[in-house]
Order: C-alpha cells, then structure tokens, then sequence
C-alpha cells in the first residue's frame, strides 16, 4: 500500500506542472498564452530569435489553427525556423484556444484586437527592436489587411504579407468568372469533365447581384474540390515536403475533437460578419513594405482578388508572385518556392 | 406398375427424411420451459480502488484515480435445454449467470496535454455495467465533472491602455457533463493473481461547458485496474459510520 502511494505520488509530480523546454535564442522554443476579451489563445515561439525578425502566421478559417503551419508541415516550419523566429498563433475560437466569451466577441475588430496585443507581447518579451512581420493566409489575409489599414497599427509592424488573402469577402463575381475560365479549359482539355460541368453550369445559374448564404456556401466548397481535380491533371502540385500527420494528429498540442468543434462553431459566428466585408478602398492606407503571393490556380481566393488588392495596396514597396503550380495553399503546392520567396523578402527588410 | 413404385420410394423417402422434424416435435413437448432465477446480492461495502493510465485523446500522459461504490448487484441464472434441430439430440442443460452491476464512481484524474496544458479532473459518474461469460464486461456511464487547467507558460493580459499583466500559471476551469462506454475483464476466478480485481478500457466524451463561446467536446481514454483493499475500504467505512 505504502509503496503504491509512492509511485502515485511520484507519478504526480512527474507530469505536473513542467516548465517549457530548455532552449536558447538560436532554436527558441517558447509557449505563452494570450488573454484578450475572454479569449485564452495558445502562442508558439520557435526558432532564430537571434535575428530579432518574428514572423507571426496568421492562420486561415475562421476557426483553423496555428499548429498546421508548425507540426504538420514539418519541413516548411524547420526551414523557416533556421532563418527567423516562427509565431504560431491559435486565434481567437480556433486551434487549442479556450477561455470564456459571448459569441457577441466574433468581430472583425476583436480579432484585430487580438492580433494587435499579440505583438505588443511580442515586443515586450524579445525587445521593442524586433521586426515584426504578419503572414496571413487565407481569412488570415483578411484579418492582417482589417489591422494595417489602421495607420498607427501598421506601424508596429515591418511587413505585410498576403498569402492567397480575402481582402475582398464579396466579391463572388471574381470568384464565378475564375470558375467560368478554368473550368471551361479543363471541360475542353477532357478533364474531368462531367465534374467541371457540372460546376460551370452551377455558375452560369447565379444571379451575381443576388447571392443567398447557401450560393455562397457552395461556391466556397467547389473551390476546394476544383483545386483537387486540378491537382490530379498535376496543375497544382502537392510538394510540402515531410508532413508529420502522426505527431500531429496524436502527439502534439493539437486535440483534434476540440479544433475541429472550435472550426464549426468559428466558422458560422463569423460568416455572417464576413460575407460582406469589403478591404479593398482601404487598401491604399496600408504604407508598409507588402508581399503577395498568390496561387494562380487559387480557386477560393482566385487570383484576380490578388491583382486587385495588389493594385489597392498603398505601398510603394509592394510585390505580387504568383506560384505557378498552387492552388490555395502555397506553402503546401510549391513549399521551397513558396518559403525561399518569404525568407529573401523578409530578410531585405 | 412403374408409376405405383415411383410413389411408393417417393413416399419411403419422405418417411426417412421427416424422422429429424417429427423428432424434434416429439421432444419439444418433453422439454422444460426456460427456467431463470434472478438473486439481488446483499453488496458488502467493499469500496474498491481503481487506477490507470489516463489520456486526454490519445497519448498524453496522465493517472486516473477512482472509488466505484457498488450499490446493487444483480445476479441472473439461467438454465436451458437446447436441441440441436435437425438431429433431435438433447444436451445437458448449461447454466449461465449474467451480473449487472450499478455503480457510483467518484474520481479524480491529472492529465498532461503535450506542450500545450496541464489539467485536473473531479467526476461523480452512475455507472451500468454487465458481466458476462469469464468475467467479460461492458459498460455505460454518465456524470458530471469539474476540470481545472493550468497553462505551463506564462499568461499575458493586455489592456486597452497597453499596460501588460504577466501571470505566471494562468489557469481556468470548466464544467463538464460526460458520457462513457467500455469493456473489461473481472479476473475475480484468476487464482493465481494475488488480488484479483477488474481490468478496464473505458472511453469518455466529455462536455467542457463554455468553452471559448459555447461547449466543446474532450476525449478522454483511460486503462485501469479495480482491485480491493481492505483497509481502505475499513477507512471508509469507519467515516462513514461516524
């Protein structure tokens, strides 16, 4: 008995509260939380914190996750750790993040917030001379543009970087028309046909001025099924390198039932604030160095959204790239393309 | 003269192939109707203990430590004859006894999620469970839990005037409602273990209630061993007593 008390004893303090692990500037590995407006979020700093640079992946969704871009993608985060410190944020609602708040919190404006505390943080742990850089992907190019448009926000920050962002959450019209054009140079190269078909003919039925949630919906869904049949014909390429959807899925921080309920729940609070939301006549305040990179086969988040909120951009240091082979997802199409791109760029400013 | 024969082996055939059926007709009504005894057992107040390995998920590590209070236990005997149809062969009646077992378990689990959080649980769950052939169990329960996190790394609280609020531990908790299900083995009949008890797999869905903006879902999964100790259960008792 004595010795059963013990081992339980000795158990408990064995998985008790353990610190981060051991690390130095070069290969940081740092983990803090976030409490913002009810919101506890879950931050991940690792890598060169050495070059005082910290690139903040603002991830996509609403109601994604930071860890993807860090343990599932494991080639592409070592790649970036070697040559700057990598955040790996769960926003508000996503990923690991808890806390308690209304769901009155799922604003545009609250996650801006969020973000903007974020780098206050980050500014006060590794010193108010590190640059700061904010990637947003996806939704998370919306959530970086909704923040540099804030003049005095944007100039907390070194860079702006757009990966496949929705600046411009209205406009299905670009969407539609990017439909009409690839599908019907699939339909005539004999790719799967009755598929892109049937797509088409989805879109030729829409009334543009008249989109109901359920139209919208749907043409976000045929986006990611689009770019899968573009992927098979080898227009979009799937080279990410190692991915690690064991230690992902199993052995890491991410708790699968807990994101993907956080993604469902996310994701229809913060449809109906996004559906009409519309960047792009503000983009001209953003004065920061820019950096877009698009998919030309971006079937979500087409590539005619890009060149628009390229044009918008107000920078007068600002560049557009456009990967050739990727879809929505860059970092997953074309990752040595897509990081040497990020890594060059980042470390010009 | 031909046709009659035909009919007549047709006939014999018939006869011969028929003795299984008309058999077993005739031994049906010699057979004793399904005879069941049901005993409620008068349950000592044996507070046993049950641990484990305890995960959130799948493989985070954590310890589960628990007292299933047995307050009814159900024993159902059952004796049958059987007959094995086509042959009309009786064979020896067979006695099967089937437990059910209602439990109230009041416990408590540590759990570390890698890299992320620590997190302590206190749960009172009902429990169903029901034994069959070697000690062969499955189990449902329901209950209701509190669950208390601690986030290793520091916790920073901005405020709109951009003073920060550093926080070492930073901590929340949540009620949980919950459901499991599960197998196990009682190994009461394994003479060679010193202090036979119950091996257990159980899986729980757990209900963290306002969890960010409405309730989430947790998985937990634990193995465990019930095994009875008498001073415990005398400690117990004597509390209770009092």
């Amino acid at each position: 008995m004595k010795t059963q008390f013990k081992i339980t004893l000795f158990a408990l303090i064995l998985i008790g509260f353990s610190q981060c692990k051991k690390s130095n500037l070069n290969n940081l590995q740092d983990y803090f939380v976030l409490r913002n407006q009810g919101a506890d979020m879950p931050v991940w700093v690792e890598g060169n914190a050495n070059s005082k640079s910290f690139v903040i992946i603002v991830h996509g969704g609403p109601g994604g996750d930071g860890q993807i871009y860090n343990t599932y993608l494991k080639d592409f985060s070592d790649k970036m750790e070697k040559e700057f410190a990598m955040v790996y944020w769960d926003q508000r609602g996503s990923g690991n993040s808890g806390g308690h708040f209304d769901a009155s919190k799922y604003t545009t404006e609250t996650y801006v917030d969020d973000l903007d505390k974020l780098i206050d943080v980050i500014k006060l742990k590794y010193g108010n001379d590190s640059k700061v850089f904010v990637l947003g992907h996806s939704w998370g190019g919306t959530l970086i543009t909704a923040y540099s448009i804030d003049t005095k926000r944007q100039n907390k920050i070194s860079g702006y970087i757009a990966v496949d962002g929705a600046h411009d959450f209205k406009n299905n019209d670009v969407v539609i028309k990017t439909f009409q054009k690839i599908g019907n140079a699939e339909i005539a190269a004999g790719h799967f046909t009755a598929e892109w078909t049937e797509i088409v003919n989805f879109c030729n039925n829409l009334n543009v001025n008249n989109l109901t949630d359920s139209d919208i919906g749907q043409l976000n869904a045929y986006g990611f099924t689009a770019e899968s049949y573009l992927l098979s014909v080898d227009s979009i390429y799937n080279n990410s390198g190692k991915v690690n959807a064991g230690k992902f899925s199993f052995f890491s921080a991410y708790n699968m039932p807990v994101a993907k309920i956080n993604e469902m729940v996310t994701n229809s609070n913060m449809f109906a604030v996004l559906k009409n939301a519309d960047y792009t006549a503000q983009m001209s305040s953003i004065k920061i160095p820019s950096l877009f990179i698009w998919g030309k086969f971006d079937m979500v988040v087409p590539l005619l959204s890009g060149n628009t909120g390229f044009a918008a951009c107000g920078a007068a240091d600002k560049k557009l790239v456009v990967m050739q082979n990727s879809g929505h997802s860059p970092m997953i199409n074309e990752m040595e393309n897509f990081s040497n791109e990020v890594i060059n760029w980042v470390k010009l400013h | 003269m031909k046709k009659r024969q035909g009919l007549w082996i047709l006939s014999m055939l018939l006869i011969l192939a028929s003795k299984p059926l008309r058999s077993q007709i005739a031994d049906t009504a010699k057979i004793k109707k399904f005879k069941t005894v049901i005993t409620y057992k008068k349950v000592p107040q044996n507070w046993p203990l049950e641990v484990g390995y305890f995960t959130p998920f799948i493989f985070h590590s954590g310890i589960t430590v628990s007292t299933p209070f047995v307050y009814k236990e159900r024993h159902i005997t059952v004796n049958r004859m059987r007959l094995l149809r086509w042959a009309g062969i009786n064979i020896k009646p067979r006695k099967r006894e089937k437990i059910q077992f209602r439990t109230i378990e009041l416990g408590t689990s540590i759990f570390k999620q890698k890299e992320f959080m620590t997190g302590a649980l206190l749960n009172v769950k009902g429990k169903y469970t029901k034994q069959r052939y070697k000690g062969f169990q499955y189990f449902t329960s329901a209950g209701i839990g509190y669950m208390r996190i601690w986030y290793p790394g520091k916790v920073y609280a901005v405020k709109d005037d951009g003073t920060i609020k550093e926080k070492n531990l930073g901590t929340r908790g949540y009620i949980c409602p919950e459901l499991g299900i599960g197998i196990g083995w009682n190994m009461e009949n394994w003479k060679r273990l010193k202090n036979p008890g119950t091996l257990r797999i159980t899986s729980v869905a757990s209900y963290p209630l306002n969890y960010g903006s409405s309730a989430s879902f947790m998985n937990f999964n634990s193995l465990t061993y019930t095994f009875k100790i008498n001073k415990f259960s005398q400690f117990i008792n004597n509390k209770i007593k009092k």
